[in-house]
């Protein structure tokens, strides 16, 4: 202890050195609002790119149905494997396969667009949607109706099949 | 038989004669592409894909229907070949729909195959394809005309296999259309083999529509055991989720060619339903209880009156199951032994409908007789072995190994067990004639066992497991073991069948086969 002068003991000097930055910056962006890095959310929001890859949506059909013809070609190209398809009979022998389910757990996902390219059928889109918030794991297994509602019954571009 | 000699591709192959040039070249082992051609059916010629080019001949010629002559010069690799492949390929994809994201060929399609390697062209249709009825409705099969390229494969199959005939080509040209006759549904026993030789998605099986794609499925070599014809089977299952999807037929000449019915292929659902999942004590009602106690309580059972008890062997299980349970028994004590068959039908060698088909449902009933006498002990079968328990000198039943194939025994010996004072039977599945029971305790079905089976026709061909137990089952080795110490210890069940298999089943039956790599076709007895 002894070998410490009275101003390193004191710690004075460190602190005023530290609120002088403090104060610095506060002066700083008092006067200079517009260099602020910081943004107001949730009212203030970010322009992310078009291409950015955020939570999926799935498209629809002009007629409302969903667009996903359940070829499971998602879940093949997966790489972290969550995708989820349970595939079904249509009533309707022109549509024939739909998915009955369409889980995507996206805690497990790593959000790298594989199953957008691998769609055969615009069917299921990297969306622009990046608040992943839930109180349990549950809330992340996104259904197909929340996918749905994810991309705001967005119509896919394919119309054939 | 006279040989002839001919070049395939530079290769010269000696073939017997009368052998076309596509078995030619198979022997070879030059790949041709091929729709309509089926090893097990006659020849049609009508696919076209086949096309090889013959030296001395203007054009190329179908190879599958040409049959091979001495000093034939026969090639194709040449860049005509390749040309006139790639054209027909598009003559059969021109009203093709291509909606292969919702078929469920997709993945083992012909079409997709050559395509990526003989095809890869851009279309040249301009026009509208041809439209023709889709998803229709013809039994266990949904049909799907428009994807069909008039094969003929299936209308070859009820014709010659089944001689059933309900499909046909109707119409001509591009109008032409697979369609059952009268609208009406498939009416035979072998519906599903329909699906397996469609090379496209024309024919696919309700039972696996949509199930699963085939990318995610493996498969393993094994052998039907829901009758005593011993079908060769290849059963695809997922391996990540551990899921029985289907049951196909793996060719063997020598069995059952190509096919299987129905009934082997889709009684697969009976035999994983309602399964005992735990040992189950009596006690008024079902209790779950632990291997542990079953075993205790076996031993202690049969070690106070082996003469009083009757071990019913089921036919369902495995030469070295037979073998372990049996001098377990006689170790402690037990000389009565009695097989689990309908006596009626057993000794039915061939199918009762030509095909596949036998009234007798005990996958093993040769190997176990043969193995009883084998080991000197007397089977008392069936009906004597029930009547003995009836008239009361034997007073306990221990039934081994019940399989869900074999269900409609059950009901016999079910019958038996109000009349004994302990009766333990070992099952895959529940059984409401099972109720008086002491014990119930839960079997593996043939996909979670390895083993040899003997056929009805003398043929030793190996069980594969395929699955793991499911619940608590465990197989007859296990069982064996655990009463013959009385409590439950892990017994490697797969290593147990190995050492029986090796030190006498493989002497008595199959010289000379080792039990990792048994022939996958089998071995006449």
């Amino acid at each position: 202890m002894s070998g410490r002068s009275l101003r390193s003991r004191s710690y004075l000097w460190p602190i005023f050195i530290g609120m002088w930055i403090t104060a610095r910056h506060l002066f700083f962006n008092l006067f200079h609002m517009r260099c602020l890095p910081t943004i107001q959310y949730p009212e203030q929001r970010r322009n992310y790119s078009p291409r950015f890859r955020g939570l999926h949506i799935l498209t629809v059909k002009q007629n409302g149905d969903i667009r996903c013809t359940a070829c499971m070609l998602c879940a093949t190209a997966c790489p972290a494997a969550c995708i989820h398809i349970t595939a079904d009979e249509h009533p309707d022998p022109n549509v024939e396969k739909y998915p009955r389910e369409f889980n995507i757990d996206m805690l497990r996902c790593v959000f790298c667009g594989m199953c957008e390219e691998a769609c055969p059928v615009d069917a299921i889109r990297m969306g622009p949607g990046y608040e992943l918030a839930g109180f349990d794991r549950n809330d992340f297994i996104y259904t197909k109706d929340d996918l749905v509602k994810n991309g705001n019954n967005t119509l896919s571009h394919v119309t054939h099949h | 038989m006279k040989t002839v000699t001919l070049t395939i591709n530079g290769q010269a192959v000696t073939v017997n004669e009368g052998t076309t040039v596509f078995q030619a070249a198979q022997a070879a082992g030059v790949f041709v592409p091929h729709y309509c051609y089926h090893p097990d059916l006659s020849i049609a010629g009508v696919c076209r894909m086949c096309m090889v080019e013959i030296e001395k001949v203007p054009r190329p010629q179908i190879s599958c229907n040409t049959v091979a002559t001495e000093g034939m010069v026969v090639r194709t690799d040449t860049p005509k070949i390749k040309d006139t492949v790639k054209g027909v390929l598009e003559l059969h994809l021109i009203n093709h729909p291509l909606d292969c994201p919702i078929c469920d060929k997709a993945g083992e399609c012909k079409l997709q195959d050559f395509y990526q390697s003989y095809g890869l062209y851009t279309s040249r249709m301009e026009h509208e394809k041809v439209h023709k009825p889709k998803v229709q409705d013809i039994g266990t099969i949904v049909l799907d005309s428009e994807r069909c390229i008039l094969c003929t494969r299936c209308v070859r199959f009820t014709d010659e296999v089944t001689h059933s005939n309900e499909l046909g080509i109707f119409n001509r040209g591009d109008r032409s259309e697979l369609r059952t006759y009268d609208e009406g549904p498939l009416k035979n026993d072998y519906t599903g083999n329909l699906a397996d030789i469609c090379p496209v998605g024309a024919l696919t099986a309700k039972d696996f529509r949509f199930q699963q794609r085939v990318w995610f499925l493996d498969k393993t070599k094994s052998v039907c055991t829901m009758c005593a014809h011993g079908c060769n089977t290849a059963v695809s299952i997922n391996s990540s989720t551990k899921k029985l999807y289907r049951v196909e037929p793996r060719r063997n000449p020598e069995v059952n060619q190509s096919w299987i019915c129905d009934t082997g292929r889709w009684g697969i659902h009976s035999l994983t339903e309602n399964r005992v999942a735990t040992p189950l004590k009596n006690a008024g009602g079902f209790l779950d209880a632990t291997w542990n106690q079953a075993f205790s309580e076996m031993k202690r059972a049969i070690t106070e009156a082996p003469e009083k008890t009757l071990v019913f062997l089921s036919t369902a299980m495995t030469n070295e199951e037979v073998v372990d349970v049996c001098q377990v028994m006689f170790a402690l004590g037990v000389k009565n032994f009695s097989w689990l068959v309908d006596e009626a039908v057993v000794s039915e060698t061939q199918p009762f409908d030509g095909i596949l088909k036998h009234h007798d449902l005990s996958a093993n009933a040769r190997g176990t007789a043969e193995i009883l006498k084998r080991l000197g002990l007397t089977n008392l079968g069936m009906k004597a072995g029930i009547d003995k328990v009836k008239t009361q000198p034997l007073s306990q039943v221990v039934a081994v190994g019940l399989d869900a194939a074999q269900g409609p025994l059950w009901v016999e010996v079910a019958a038996v067990i109000p009349t004994t004072t302990q009766s333990f039977v070992h099952a895959t599945n529940h059984h409401p004639s099972f109720e008086a029971a002491k014990w119930v305790l839960p079997n593996t079905t043939s996909f979670e066992k390895t083993g040899t089976i003997v056929s009805a026709l003398a043929r030793v061909q190996k069980v594969n497991r395929i699955l793991p137990a499911q619940g608590l089952a465990r197989d007859s080795h296990a069982l064996a073991w655990g009463i013959s110490r009385g409590d439950d210890r892990s017994v490697p069940s797969k290593e147990r069948a190995k050492t029986i298999f090796e030190s006498s089943i493989q002497s008595w039956f199959c010289p000379g086969e080792k039990f990792s790599q048994f022939n996958e076709m089998g071995v006449a007895l």
